[in-house]
């Protein structure tokens, strides 16, 4: 490997001293020359959608054994709808969207519909843009079929009423205050700051503010 | 004596439910191919247009803010 992006969190009982020379132990360890910033920033990357287009990416899985079946019975379906670059404010918009429709989704496409035996709707947030991903597998039905029935639940989502909101406003509010219960928390939370490039390590109460 | 399947098959038809069978049966493939045609009649109802990326424009590139990160 010739080069190479170091980084790291040091986070607990240590000075900025103490932490700098970790830091230096592990970096004189590694011979590399340091990638560029343009090199990194193709790396992580995402690339545009744009507005009001469909991409669609479908594939045949074969099964690799078992006799009788060619096709594998399986299917799966990821929805990703981009929500553009992250904000605090369109985060928190995409975070409460999600909470809204998840039980919804799961009543309809799984228990009534029972379209599969996953169905998820989460949030996502890659390369400091945000989305929202509805995800099938079934054992039963196509991808296009799975697709048509997300449609059509799109099509007849319910109006949520102020209180339903604030209802889940005040949930996401108080997973965020959640107190840290030990330092490898802690310092997964730094880590993502460094994973997602935004380095804004206030970023909690600032999201709190947003919601 | 029937088998416990036999009978819960039997059950099921009588009650007229829906099996779920793990292959993907004609009429499977038929729904899904009708499914199509519906997805693509929902896109052109809300002017979606289906689309291939054929010059993809990446997020930020143009006025591109990457961090100046300090060495340690």
């Amino acid at each position: 490997m010739k080069t190479l992006n170091f980084r790291a969190v040091v986070c607990g009982h240590i000075t900025q001293e103490g932490a700098q020379s970790i830091c230096e132990i592990i970096r004189n360890s590694l011979r590399h020359m340091e990638l560029s910033d343009d090199d990194l920033y193709y790396s992580k990357n995402l690339t545009k959608l744009p507005i009001k287009t469909v991409h669609t990416y479908q594939e045949k899985s074969q099964l690799p054994h078992g006799e009788g079946s060619k096709i594998n019975p399986n299917s799966a379906i990821q929805c990703y709808f981009q929500g553009g670059e992250k904000t605090y404010a369109k985060s928190a918009l995409f975070q409460v969207l999600v909470e809204l429709i998840r039980e919804p989704a799961f009543n309809t496409l799984r228990t009534q519909e029972q379209l599969g035996y996953i169905v998820k709707v989460t949030y996502s947030s890659s390369a400091k843009v945000i989305g929202l991903n509805i995800k099938i597998q079934s054992a039963r039905y196509g991808a296009d079929y799975l697709e048509h029935r997300i449609n059509n639940f799109i099509e007849n989502l319910p109006n949520f009423s102020e209180e339903q909101v604030e209802n889940i406003k005040r949930s996401l509010i108080k997973e965020y205050e959640q107190v840290i219960t030990n330092i490898g928390q802690e310092g997964l939370r730094f880590w993502s700051q460094l994973e997602d490039d935004c380095f804004e390590f206030d970023s909690i109460p600032r999201a709190i503010r947003a919601i | 004596m029937a088998k416990v399947s036999e009978l819960l098959l039997n059950e099921a038809k009588r009650l007229n439910v829906k099996i779920h069978t793990p292959n993907p049966s004609e009429e499977a493939e038929k729904e899904n191919a009708q499914a199509k045609q519906s997805n693509q009649a929902f896109y052109a109802k809300y002017a979606i247009e289906e689309a291939e990326i054929v010059d993809p424009k990446i997020f930020g590139m143009q006025n591109a803010k990457y961090p100046k990160r300090k060495n340690i």
